[in-house]
């Protein structure tokens, strides 16, 4: 799954222990979920779309692999 | 390399890298450290006390046994506290962790017994738990690797 988070992110100038402060989770995480090495949880999806005020599709995207039926 | 690309430091073999764990996760597993800790010098108390020229009344026997047991079954529940409040990744991490050390287990414990029919002498329990120690710490790392 490919994200926008590191983008969002530098446009509130916000490093990665400031977002990871705010979604309570560790900065390993926040890493792992940019790099695309790791996909979060519903729950912290949904937090990170409401700590960006976006939809959570316009912050995830599934792979063209995973879209196909 | 960007500001942006935040590199994140290999964890330090064996224990992880605390400074990625959030401040609850770092209380929670020194909480878990602790009791092993513990529960290390209760069995190696237990080891020499039970031995043959250790004690000899029965109650503090019986007492010296259960020790390690009692010490065990609260690193146990401490450990189920750290996982379940965990963050998620690293309760993946810890989880993947777990099932490596619970296979390695099963595979010794079911496949002894065709070493047996070649020649080897009966499994010693101490070993298995070993190992499945030494399966969930490399499980971890297998997985750390993976995921950051």
């Amino acid at each position: 799954m490919t994200n926008r988070l590191r983008v969002l992110r530098a446009e509130r100038e916000w490093s990665q222990a400031d977002l990871a402060g705010r979604l309570g989770v560790s900065r390993q995480t926040v890493n792992a979920i940019e790099r695309g090495k790791y996909d979060p949880s519903l729950p912290l999806a949904f937090r990170i779309a409401s700590t960006f005020g976006q939809p959570i599709e316009a912050i995830f995207q599934p792979d063209a692999a995973q879209s196909a039926p | 390399m960007t500001s942006m690309d935040e590199k994140i430091d290999r964890p330090r073999w064996p224990f992880g890298c605390t400074a990625e764990m959030t401040p609850r996760d770092i209380r929670n597993r020194r909480r878990f450290s602790l009791l092993m800790l513990g529960w290390g010098v209760a069995w190696c108390a237990a080891r020499l006390g039970l031995g043959e020229h250790g004690l000899q009344s029965p109650a503090p026997r019986v007492a010296l046994a259960l020790l390690p047991i009692a010490v065990l079954l609260a690193a146990l529940a401490a450990y189920l506290r750290f996982l379940r409040h965990a963050d998620e990744l690293l309760r993946r991490i810890e989880v993947e962790g777990l099932g490596v050390g619970f296979a390695t287990g099963l595979l010794l414990l079911w496949s002894w017994l065709f070493l047996e029919r070649l020649g080897a002498g009966p499994i010693d329990p101490t070993v298995v738990g070993s190992l499945m120690v030494f399966g969930w710490v490399a499980g971890q790392h297998l997985a750390r690797r993976r995921y950051t």
